[in-house]
């Protein structure tokens, strides 16, 4: 195919990047098992050609490990950045919609749940449900809708104010008929792009806080225990364990940031001539 | 029907300065008045007023004796705003725009001069006059008894304007719509209405 | 000889935008337009809404938009306006009076944006002088641009332009939303200009107005030019020759109210040749083919058949074949 224009380059690179998520996955879920495998005749092996990410103190393969993390960690950010949306959707719009009194209730939600630093805050739901896979989901979740729902929200009284939207309810359309058929259409694009540019966040939250041992079992082969394992062994001249799992990582977060991009691209109308 | 505006005053909550000072104006079925005032009269806000938008300081619209909010979700008053592009969702396709109104009938469709083909487009790809054209027909629903226009063909051009005014002037007539024309033109108020209120401060 | 102040030959403007998903399409806005402007001229350049006009006053101004490509030929003064002429003499010697308010920084009080950051006893006397003349006395100096009227913008928006002297004035649609009061003075100042030997391109879609004060009559059909007259033209029926500009003139209210069914074409959906013939009553076949811009003792127009209007009901063709 030959490429003309900015949107087919950029419809390229998304296709590219959503091949490369979806085969990350699909592989770490695949090779699960064989990833925690131990072998103690190969520990601490640097990279060489069968092991091109070197192995552990436990003699496991680093590469099906980094990727079993990293397919970990897709899962859970697909999951928890879904969870977080759909808050920030019916929160959002029901401040906008539902009249002054729920406006209230919600935006100091929103602004309490902002005023706490993030990770001490996801800390503590974690912990508080008990850590482990659950824990991190409701912690990722309950922490990061507020910036897409405080953003739906100023989007939805920005339409709140416009002429179609009055001149809808002079026809007698209800507020419930207004929102879906009026503001949806707008909020549809924020929403996907919101979504899909919290997966990187949700991600790096989790091997953040699984890193600093709030978060996932140390049995689990996420990327937050391979780089905090590493840390003892880094001292000692290992530098492959923390270097291509610490690469890896950056490298799938920028791929959701180019999906994002790339919709946000597609989507938003006011794009037409770019 | 007769639609009636009492004593209406209004003011902006942001600023002090009074809008409009104990307006009166009467319009009966079938009859098409125009409104002509000087600028920064607030004629628009006198139209939202009279199509339930805006609620007055003081005095009251009634509609047959009947405050405005008693003939139930649908306004039988109507208002055609001056900016079509502003009046309709940039992200819905037009016919959805028909499909609003209160059982447009084809004959107002076509009557219009609305061709099939712009009902499948989105807003962005119609000028302000043919935007216009379906504004008016939302606004031409079953229940509407009186239609206010304002100053809605200010920004379209000769043909256009006289192209839905001699339409406006027939469906109204024949449904006995009571029309109300803010315009600053004279020749059209003169060319259009029964008769002319000009309002002063 | 120097030629005119402003001559725009055979300009096309086109747009590239995204149709659905991944392809562009281009939409050609502007065609073939003609429009030249002399010192002391007023010239009228009327077109509907959404039709694309403020295109010609950007396209003058080298302000067109990255997506957006032009060609034809443009001449200031007899010599070619390149893109790096229109730097320099844009804001000095060529002044754009912009549609919109805003326009305006909003976070600067009306004196200095008039005197445009400039300082000196001598700019604040002139700035003063200007917003004078336009009724704006020194109390609207400290204002900032929400405290204003719409009219007392345009005129501040004026002022800003004419505080430089330019030698041409392109106002682009400085009426809507003004009271006929305030438009009629808005105009009358533009005719001050140039009656003072500025040459002023007035891009409106309100042609009762621009007749009020224009010199002369460009009128605009689906992007191109189907008529240029004298305003007076305007007076009788008989002395416009296009077919499109008749019609206008029966739509007025004041002779008759009439219209022709139909709409201004889609920029893609446009008819080959005259872009008047679906809606025309005396299309003939060759009308679907090239249509050139004629000259008429009036001005220009394109029609095949102005001659009949101009001249009778005798086809010149016929005539001429008569006479062999």
């Amino acid at each position: 195919m030959k490429i003309r224009n900015r949107r087919q380059r950029m419809a390229v690179l998304m296709a590219v990047s959503l091949f490369l998520l979806v085969l990350v996955t699909a592989a770490g879920w695949a090779f699960g098992e064989t990833a925690s495998a131990t072998d103690f005749s190969r520990k601490n092996l640097a990279p060489c050609l069968s092991y091109p990410f070197g192995t552990d103190f436990m003699g496991r393969d680093m590469l099906l490990r980094t990727v079993a993390g990293l397919s970990s960690s897709i899962r859970l950010g697909i999951l928890t950045a879904a969870v977080s949306a759909v808050i920030a959707f019916i929160l959002g719009l029901a401040a906008a919609v539902l009249g002054k009194a729920a406006d209230g209730v919600i935006s100091g939600m929103i602004d309490l749940v902002m005023g706490i630093p993030h990770i001490l805050l996801l800390i503590l739901i974690s912990y508080a449900c008990g850590k482990g896979f659950w824990g991190v989901v409701v912690g990722i979740s309950l922490t990061h809708w507020t910036s897409l729902a405080r953003l739906i929200r100023g989007e939805v009284l920005q339409l709140k104010e416009s002429n179609y939207v009055k001149i809808a309810a002079r026809l007698g359309h209800g507020k419930l008929k207004v929102a879906f058929f009026h503001m949806t259409p707008h909020l549809l694009p924020q929403l996907v792009t919101g979504l899909v540019l919290m997966f990187p966040h949700a991600i790096l939250h989790e091997a953040s806080i699984t890193f600093l041992g709030f978060g996932l079992p140390p049995e689990e082969p996420a990327i937050g225990i391979i780089l905090s394992e590493s840390m003892k062994y880094l001292v000692m001249g290992k530098w492959w364990l923390a270097l291509f799992p610490g690469l890896l990582l950056a490298g799938v977060v920028l791929l959701f940031h180019f999906l994002g991009e790339g919709l946000l691209l597609l989507l938003d109308p006011e794009n037409a001539h770019r | 029907m007769i639609l009636e505006a009492k004593t209406i005053s209004f003011r902006y909550d942001n600023g002090n300065r009074q809008i409009l000072n104990q307006v009166s104006l009467s319009v009966g079925s079938g009859e098409r008045v125009g409104l002509s005032a000087p600028s920064g009269f607030g004629k628009t806000t006198f139209c939202k007023i009279l199509a339930g938008y805006e609620r007055p300081d003081a005095g009251e619209v009634l509609l047959d004796g009947r405050p405005l909010g008693s003939y139930g979700p649908y306004c039988p008053v109507q208002m055609v705003w001056q900016h079509p592009e502003l009046s309709v969702n940039p992200r819905r396709r037009m016919k959805t725009v028909l499909a609003e109104g209160d059982h447009i009938p084809e004959r107002v469709i076509r009557g219009l001069g609305i061709e099939k083909d712009w009902e499948n487009r989105f807003p962005g790809e119609l000028s302000g006059g043919e935007l216009q054209r379906f504004c008016i027909a939302r606004a031409l629903g079953e229940r509407t008894r009186f239609l206010l226009a304002d100053e809605i063909s200010t920004m379209l051009d000769l043909i256009t304007q006289s192209q839905i005014w001699n339409f406006l002037l027939e469906e109204t007539a024949a449904r006995g719509i009571g029309l109300l024309v803010v315009s600053h033109a004279d020749g059209l108020l003169k060319q259009v209405c029964t008769r002319v209120e000009r309002l002063d401060r | 000889m120097e030629g005119h102040l402003l001559e725009v030959r055979g300009l096309s403007i086109s747009f590239t935008q995204y149709e659905k998903g991944l392809h562009q399409t281009e939409l050609p806005v502007i065609r073939d337009l003609n429009v030249t402007v002399d010192r002391g001229e007023l010239v009228a350049v009327i077109g509907s809404s959404g039709s694309g006009k403020s295109l010609l006053a950007h396209a003058v101004m080298g302000l067109l938009p990255y997506n957006a490509s032009s060609s034809g030929e443009m001449l200031y003064q007899g010599e070619p306006l390149t893109e790096s002429r229109k730097r320099e003499l844009r804001g000095r010697n060529i002044v754009l009076v912009p549609q919109s308010v805003s326009y305006l920084d909003p976070l600067m009080q009306v004196g200095e944006q008039v005197r445009k950051g400039k300082k000196g006893p001598a700019i604040l006397e002139k700035c003063r002088r200007v917003l004078g003349s336009y009724g704006l006395g020194p109390e609207t100096e400290p204002l900032y641009p929400f405290q204003l009227s719409g009219g007392m913008t345009r005129r501040v928006l004026i002022s800003t332009a004419v505080m430089e002297e330019p030698e041409l004035v392109i106002a682009d649609e400085p009426t809507p939303g003004l009271h006929l009061e305030a438009a009629r003075r808005v105009l009358g100042h533009f005719r001050e200009m140039a009656e003072q030997g500025a040459g002023v391109l007035l891009i409106t879609h309100d042609l009762e107005l621009a007749l009020q004060v224009a010199d002369r009559v460009v009128v605009l059909y689906a992007g191109t030019a189907i008529e240029e007259t004298d305003s007076r033209s305007f007076s009788r029926e008989e002395t416009l020759y296009h077919p499109y500009t008749r019609a206008l003139y029966r739509a007025m209210p004041e002779h008759g109210f009439s219209s022709v069914p139909g709409n201004q074409p889609y920029v893609k959906e446009l008819p080959s040749g005259c872009p008047y013939r679906p809606r025309c009553e005396r299309a003939k076949g060759e009308c679907a083919g090239a249509v050139p811009f004629e000259r008429t003792d009036r001005g220009g127009v394109r029609c095949l058949r102005w001659r009949e209007w101009a001249f009778g009901q005798e086809e010149p063709s016929l005539r001429e074949e008569a006479a062999l």
